[in-house]
């Protein structure tokens, strides 16, 4: 039924990204569970990448309002600004920038198998996340 | 009579009511069948999905190991580069448009930890035209405070040297401040390293620190063909790419702090000490430079500057620069001054091209028509060289990304 749930839930998924409420989530087993904003936020700019020697995987959702409220309130840049912060890092240290994905149901899987996955989704998806934990905002 | 009736209209009640119950159930075996059909449909999507899933994967196995197999250079190829129109300069004795150096860069990851970037530029001047490597280099992320790099690189050396490289495009004005210039065009520093990085950050309970340590092949001493241009010394600067021209090896390092007290604001200091000199060890000097450098945003306006001293047991000189910007929408006004200061007899200045004493006002406006893409930036520079003539140079550039 869980399933269920989130195949209707995936099918209203254009719709709810539309909304600017979301929640971060990290995988429930790794070392970020009590990761807090700044820590958040320097994962998304590329100055933490590890901890605890895992590798951390910061991942986006598509462009769209939900990454602009993302990147506003947690980062504190428009996305203009951090896709320049980001041509800078990547010509000055040769890293790689966070991935997006389009999928939430994707994005909820890869949190809840890869210890170092973090990510933002719609709030709405809260009840329906397994292996997973919300740290914010 | 009336029982009758009474018992007879009990009897069709009865009757209506069975048959209503009748057609009840019938329904009722109906939402029982449809809900089979609908959980039947269900398990079979459910497989599907599963189905789909499992193929995912294997495609998703199967890319990445393909990925893996196939080059990983040139992937993310970028670009920046510039074109400027300039009056009468010293760098340039007439009006002119002027083709500035194309930067390609590229970086490739290998599972997040081996890393690797390379940076050339395409340059073109009347006569010729050529490459250059600028950067190059493999590293290994042990951690956020331990990264290991070796190649060439930007020597650590203040921030505008780790922070702008060759891209115009980021720089808040038209060039870098004259004495930060890059070492075959008029640089007095070394500003290009080749040999071992060791590079980290770590977050402190009073703020992020930063470092870099570098020990490599401190530069040579070589004739300088443009020297007329600058009416300083016969040489110029040439890291020693292949191999090194004396024993000793330069050593650098910076450390950077952005205290959480001050927001806004990151200190660093930096130094190196390196042996230069020329192939036949005709001239040979042992310098040391050792700086400061400053940001701070404070409501809006960004306060940048530099300050280093330069000594070899002779002589010491100084240089230094302060930059005022304001971003304002997609307009930034700005203004610096740039001064080298030397003492006369200095063995290392003095066998520079680029190493009389200069003093530079600019100020200019950038207008950023695209944030990521491209830039104008409209330019007055006074250009003030020991002994030499004075420049009033008014410039325009428009510098791009891709």
């Amino acid at each position: 039924m869980r399933y269920l749930l989130l195949i209707l839930m995936l099918l209203l998924q254009p719709a709810m990204a539309g909304g600017e409420d979301f929640i971060i989530i990290v995988n429930k087993h790794g070392p970020l569970v009590n990761a807090d904003v700044s820590t958040v936020r320097d994962i998304y700019l590329g100055e933490k990448r590890f901890a605890r020697n895992t590798k951390l995987m910061p991942v986006h959702m598509v462009e769209g309002s939900l990454k602009e409220s993302f990147l506003k309130r947690v980062v504190g840049m428009s996305p203009k600004e951090y896709k320049l912060h980001w041509v800078k890092k990547v010509f000055q240290e040769g890293i790689t920038p966070p991935p997006s994905m389009a999928s939430v149901a994707d994005i909820i899987a890869l949190v809840s198998k890869d210890r170092g996955a973090i990510a933002y989704i719609p709030a709405g998806y809260s009840k329906y996340l397994v292996d997973v934990v919300v740290i914010g905002p | 009579m009336k029982n009758l009736f009474c018992k007879v209209s009990l009897v069709v009640f009865v009757f209506i009511l069975s048959l209503a119950g009748y057609a009840g159930g019938a329904e009722l075996d109906d939402v029982r069948r449809e809900l089979e059909r609908q959980q039947r449909l269900i398990e079979e999507l459910k497989r599907k999905v599963e189905e789909l899933e499992k193929i995912e994967r294997l495609k998703a196995i199967r890319t990445k190991e393909e990925e893996e197999m196939g080059p990983q250079f040139g992937r993310n190829l970028g670009a920046f580069g510039d074109i400027s129109f300039l009056t009468d300069s010293r760098e340039r004795q007439n009006p002119t448009f002027s083709i500035g150096s194309l930067g390609l860069y590229t970086s490739a990851s290998y599972r997040e930890r081996l890393n690797f970037l390379f940076e050339m530029i395409v340059y073109a001047h009347n006569n010729r035209s050529g490459v250059n490597l600028e950067r190059l280099w493999v590293g290994y992320t042990f951690s956020d405070a331990f990264i290991i790099r070796a190649g060439r690189f930007h020597t650590a050396l203040g921030r505008w040297n780790k922070s702008y490289h060759h891209a115009r495009h980021l720089f808040p004005t038209v060039d870098r401040p004259f004495f930060l210039k890059f070492e075959s065009i008029g640089g007095v520093m070394p500003v290009h390293i080749v040999g071992m990085e060791l590079a980290g950050s770590k977050e402190l309970s009073y703020g992020k620190l930063k470092y870099w340590i570098e020990v490599g092949n401190g530069p040579g001493f070589r004739k300088d063909r443009h020297k007329s241009i600058f009416a300083g010394g016969d040489y110029k600067l040439a890291p020693n790419n292949m191999f090194d021209t004396n024993h000793s090896k330069q050593v650098a390092m910076r450390i950077y702090l952005e205290p959480s007290s001050i927001e806004g604001l990151g200190v660093g200091v930096s130094g190196t000490n390196f042996k230069v000199g020329t192939s036949n060890r005709s001239i040979t000097v042992n310098e040391g430079i050792y700086g400061i450098d400053l940001k701070y945003v404070i409501k809006g306006v960004e306060v940048m500057g530099e300050f280093f001293l330069f000594t070899n047991g002779t002589a010491q000189a100084n240089a230094w620069y302060l930059q005022l910007s304001r971003p304002v929408e997609r307009f930034t006004p700005y203004a610096r001054v740039e001064v080298l200061d030397g003492e006369d007899g200095d063995p290392y200045l003095s066998n520079l091209s680029g190493g009389k004493d200069r003093t530079q006002y600019i100020m200019g406006l950038r207008y950023a028509i695209d944030l990521l893409h491209s830039s104008l930036k409209f330019q007055y520079r006074y250009d003030s060289m020991d002994g030499e003539k004075i420049y009033n140079v008014f410039e325009t550039q428009w510098a791009f990304h891709f």
